[in-house]
C-alpha cells in the first residue's frame, strides 16, 4: 500500500463574486481519499464538480476550509497533483510527443525522451508521436492529455469528465485503459463524470453531489471485485442504488409524473 | 559561377515537392488553372489599355501605350541603373522593415504582457499613430540627412501593424493554456516561450505581412520626400520630371511586381507557421 497520495478535504466552502453578488458554489465539503483510491464524483451540471477539482489542483486559492495532501496544506499547484481538464487543452501548435513532454522540466534530453516514449506507450498512442492535435480523434486527444498529466508522476490525478465527449463503445474501451493506467501507476485518481456506469466500473467510492450550493450528498462505497462485469446482477443492483440516490434528492418531481 | 548555379538547380530539383507544396496557393488545384484565374483580370485590363491607346482614346503625351512601356523595359534593363535602383529600394525596405518590426514586436509583447505598461503606453501610442507618416519627414531630416532618415521613415510605418497584431495575439492567448502552464509550475520565462509566444505567433505573422507591404509602399514615398539616396521611387520621380511617362509606368509595374512577390512569400510563411490555426480555413 502506498502512503503518499492521501487527500483530506475538510469544511471547504467556495464562493464566487460576480458583480457584487456572491454565488455560493461549494458548501462545507468533507471528503477524505486514501492513497491509491479511485473516487468518482457525480452530480448535476453546475453543482461545482469542476470547481472542487480546481481547488484541489490549486488553480483557485480563495476558499474556506482546509485541503491537505499527505497531511500538508496546499499552496497553489504542484507537480504532485496532475489534472486532465474537461476539454483536453492540448496545445494545437505542438505535436503529440511535444505536448506530452511539455511539463517535464529539469531532465536531460535522453531522460525526457524516454519518459515521453513510456507514456506514449502507456496510453497506446504509438505511431502518433508526430501528429498534431487536430489530426487526432477525441479519444486519442484525451489519451494524450492523460499522458501529459502523468509525466511528472503525480500522487493524485484529477480527471474532469475525461471521457465525456466519447461514444459509448470507445468509452468502455477507455474504462479498461484507465483502470490499467491507474493500476500500473499506482496513484490516487479522482474523476468527475456524469455516467453512473462509468463511475461504478472504475471507482472504489462514488461521491454524489447535490446542487446550489454544491454539497456532498452521499458517499457510496463500491465493494465489487475487479475487473467488474457490467452484466452481473451485483453491478445492476449497485447501479440501481446510485440512481435512486439521484432521483430522490435532486429530481423528486420525477416520482409522480407518470 | 556556373557550378554554383548548377548546384542550386540541383537543390531546387531535389526539393521540388517541398517547394511546390510551399508555393501552392490553396489545396491542390491544377497550376495552369490557378495561373489563368490570377491573370484574368490583369489580362483584361491590358487588352483594354491596348485598344484604348490604339484608338487614340488615351493621349500619347499623357499616357504611354503598351508598346512604349515594353520599349521602356528594354531601355532600362539595358541601362543597368534600373535594377540597381530597384535593389537599393529592396535593401532599404528590408532595413526599415527589420528595424520597425523588431521594435514593434518588442512593444507589442510588452504591452500584451504587462497591464501596467499597457495603461501607461497605449494612449501615447495611439496618439502617435494618428500622425500621418509624411509629417515625420521634416523631423527625420533633422535627425539625419542620409540613409538613416529614409530607413527610420519606413521603420515607423512598419512598426504599427506589428505592435497591434502582436498585442492582439498576446491578449488572445487562451487562459485555458495558461492554466496548463500553472499546473506544470511554469515560471515566467517558460510561460512566455512555451505558451504565449507560440500561441500569439500567427497573429504576429499577420502583422509582419502587413508591415512588409506597408514598408514597400513607404519606400517610394521616402525616396520622393527625402531624395538623393537613389532607389526606384526616386527614379520614378525623375522620369516624371523628364516627362518620360513610359518609364514611370515601367517603374510602377516593377514596384507592383516586387510588392506582389513580397506579399506572396509572407502569405506562404504565415500559412506555413500557423498551420494549426489555419486548418479550418484550408479544409474548406
Ligand atoms: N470563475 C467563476 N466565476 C463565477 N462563477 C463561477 C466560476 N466558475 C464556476 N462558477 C459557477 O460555479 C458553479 C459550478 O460550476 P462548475 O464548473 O464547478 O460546475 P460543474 O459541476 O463542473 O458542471 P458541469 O457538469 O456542467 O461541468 C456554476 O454555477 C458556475 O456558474
Ligand atoms: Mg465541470
Amino acid at each position: 500500500m502506498k502512503s503518499t497520495g492521501t487527500l483530506s478535504v475538510t469544511n471547504v466552502s467556495k464562493k464566487f463574486r460576480v458583480n457584487n453578488n456572491e454565488i455560493h458554489v461549494l458548501d462545507n465539503i468533507n471528503l477524505s481519499v486514501k492513497a491509491g483510491e479511485f473516487i468518482s464524483i457525480i452530480g448535476l451540471s453546475g453543482c461545482g464538480k469542476t470547481t472542487l477539482l480546481r481547488l484541489i489542483v490549486g488553480l483557485e486559492s480563495d476558499y474556506e476550509g482546509d485541503i491537505l495532501l499527505d497531511g500538508r496544506k496546499l499552496n497553489g499547484p504542484s507537480l504532485d497533483r496532475g489534472i486532465v481538464f474537461q476539454d483536453h487543452r492540448l496545445f494545437p501548435w505542438l505535436t503529440v510527443e511535444k505536448n506530452i513532454g511539455l511539463g517535464i522540466v529539469g531532465k536531460s534530453d535522453t531522460e525526457k525522451k524516454e519518459i515521453v516514449n513510456n507514456h506514449i506507450e502507456l496510453v497506446g498512442l504509438k505511431g502518433f508521436e508526430k501528429s498534431y492535435p487536430y489530426q487526432l480523434s477525441g479519444g486519442m486527444s484525451q489519451r494524450a492529455a492523460i499522458a501529459r498529466s502523468l509525466v511528472n508522476q503525480p500522487e493524485i490525478l484529477l480527471l474532469d469528465e475525461p471521457l465525456g465527449a466519447l461514444d459509448a463503445l470507445t468509452r468502455m474501451y477507455m474504462h479498461k485503459e484507465l483502470e490499467r493506467i491507474w493500476k500500473k501507476e499506482n496513484i490516487t485518481m479522482i474523476m468527475v463524470t456524469h455516467d453512473v456506469e462509468e463511475a461504478l466500473y472504475l471507482s472504489d467510492k462514488i461521491v454524489v453531489m447535490s446542487a446550489r450550493p454544491g454539497k456532498l450528498q452521499k458517499i457510496i462505497p463500491v465493494p465489487l471485485a475487479r475487473p467488474r462485469d457490467r452484466a452481473s446482477v451485483e453491478f445492476a443492483e449497485m447501479k440501481e442504488k446510485v440512481l435512486e440516490e439521484f432521483m430522490l434528492h435532486t429530481e423528486p418531481h420525477f416520482t409522480y409524473t407518470i | 559561377m556556373l557550378s554554383k548555379f548548377l548546384l542550386l538547380a540541383g537543390i531546387v530539383h531535389s526539393q521540388k515537392n517541398k517547394i511546390m507544396s510551399f508555393l501552392s496557393v490553396r489545396g491542390n488545384k491544377y497550376l495552369p488553372i490557378k495561373v489563368l484565374e490570377g491573370t484574368l483580370l490583369p489580362g483584361t485590363i491590358f487588352v483594354i489599355w491596348l485598344i484604348c491607346s490604339r484608338l487614340n482614346i488615351l493621349s500619347k503625351d499623357f499616357f504611354p501605350s503598351p508598346g512604349d512601356v515594353v520599349n521602356g523595359f528594354h531601355e532600362v534593363l539595358n541601362d543597368g541603373s534600373f535594377l540597381d535602383n530597384l535593389g537599393m529600394s529592396v535593401i532599404r525596405v528590408l532595413k526599415g522593415f527589420l528595424l520597425g518590426s523588431t521594435v514593434g514586436f518588442v512593444i507589442g509583447i510588452t504591452l500584451g504582457m504587462s497591464r501596467f505598461l499597457e495603461k501607461l503606453i497605449t494612449p501615447i501610442f495611439n496618439a502617435i499613430r494618428q500622425v500621418p507618416l509624411p509629417a515625420w519627414a521634416p523631423l527625420l531630416v533633422l535627425v539625419s540627412l542620409g540613409e538613416m532618415s529614409r530607413v527610420l521613415f519606413i521603420a515607423i510605418g512598419a512598426c504599427y501593424p506589428v505592435v497591434l497584431n502582436t498585442f492582439e495575439g498576446v491578449k488572445n492567448v487562451r487562459n485555458d493554456y495558461v492554466e496548463v502552464g500553472k499546473v506544470f509550475k511554469f515560471n515566467r520565462v517558460q510561460r512566455f516561450f512555451k505558451i504565449i509566444l507560440p500561441s500569439s505567433f500567427p497573429s504576429t505573422l499577420t502583422g509582419l505581412r502587413l508591415s512588409l507591404s506597408i514598408s514597400w509602399m513607404l519606400v517610394v514615398a521616402a525616396e520622393i520626400f527625402m531624395t538623393s539616396g537613389g532607389g526606384i521611387g526616386e527614379m520614378m520621380w525623375a522620369c516624371r520630371e523628364y516627362s518620360r511617362m513610359d518609364l514611370v509606368v515601367v517603374c510602377i509595374i516593377a514596384i507592383a511586381l516586387v510588392g506582389f512577390t513580397m506579399n506572396f512569400f509572407m502569405q506562404k510563411m504565415e500559412m506555413f507557421f500557423s498551420f494549426w490555426r489555419l486548418t479550418l480555413k484550408q479544409s474548406r
